[in-house]
């Protein structure tokens, strides 16, 4: 299995590629990026709601044909720019210190998208001879979830290395993270391996110690 | 529904103060817990409330309690 990372040029959020075989799954599809006419595209899976995550949707379906998988209230609030953040996206930038806050011309301050398939428990699917885990986190947006393959954790704005997790966007609730997030996040394995929505991988257990 | 009071109940739960600290020294640069992502929930509370689409221009410049009134107002909102 092959982990391809592709920054994206909306708060260079992280989209992920994950190869097996001439199989590919997408995670938190960007608005700009080609696959080799060689791989299959087989599913596309988000971690959340939010515009920096989501901007790839369309595109995705439009031109590889790709089902989208992730949780019922992520399906629902991507469908209204205003719960999808696109909306606030200029402005939230413009806000931003730390981050790169360069805003690109072309972003969609209308965008929507819709899943294919939703989950509204703890599922596991096969692809490709793995097992996958997809957990629901809420607690950073209402439709948050990670999808755990083979000790990596695809876990979007959900966790980062050294930093609190932002759980005071519309719709976080710091009550769900600590209630049903954070005990899931502490019973993984603790030799996973986060890739997450932004910055660069890290060890599960280097989060853990933070705490 | 009375706006001022349904504005002052958003400025509470948006940044967990009671009524008598908003005054005028209740903006963006002044008060610790108003940053930009209590903006965006601030924002899309008032939206919500109020029905009204701010101008980017507007969300960028609502940077206190009393112009944010002001800011509402052009936007048919009567208080
Ligand atoms: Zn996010």
């Amino acid at each position: 299995m092959k982990i391809r990372r592709i920054r994206s040029d909306l708060l260079a959020s992280n989209m992920y590629l994950v190869a097996e075989d001439s199989g590919v799954l997408l995670i938190d599809p960007c608005r700009a990026f080609d696959l080799p006419e060689t791989v299959r595209p087989d599913f596309v899976f988000l971690t959340h709601e939010h515009y920096d995550h989501i901007s790839g949707v369309n595109l995705c379906r439009d031109r590889y044909g790709m089902p989208v998988i992730c949780t019922a209230r992520c399906d629902e609030r991507m469908g209204n720019s205003r719960t999808n953040m696109a909306r606030y996206f200029e402005a939230f930038c413009r806000m931003q210190v730390g981050l790169d806050a360069e805003v690109p011309a072309d972003f969609e301050p209308n965008y929507v998208c819709r899943a294919d398939e939703t989950f509204e428990a703890d599922k596991e699917i096969s692809w490709r001879g793995h097992r996958v885990r997809l957990l629901l986190l809420p607690g950073h947006s209402p439709g948050s979830s990670g999808l755990w393959i083979d000790g990596h954790l695809f876990s979007g704005d959900s966790i980062f290395a050294r930093q609190e997790t932002v759980l005071r966007f519309p719709g976080g609730s710091a009550v769900d993270w600590e209630k049903i997030s954070l005990p899931k996040l502490c019973a993984l394995p603790p030799d996973t391996i986060v890739y997450p929505g932004h910055f660069d991988p890290f060890p599960l257990k280097e989060w853990m110690a933070y705490l | 529904m009375n706006a001022l009071n349904e504005y002052n109940r958003i400025f509470r739960e948006t940044f967990g103060v009671s009524e008598d600290a908003l005054n005028e020294d209740f903006t963006f640069n002044g008060v610790a817990v108003w940053d930009s992502v209590a903006h965006m929930s601030l924002i899309s509370s008032l939206e919500d409330a109020f029905d009204v689409m701010f101008d980017v221009d507007d969300i960028l410049h609502y940077g206190s309690y009393f112009h944010g009134i002001e800011i509402l107002k052009h936007y048919g909102v009567e208080f």
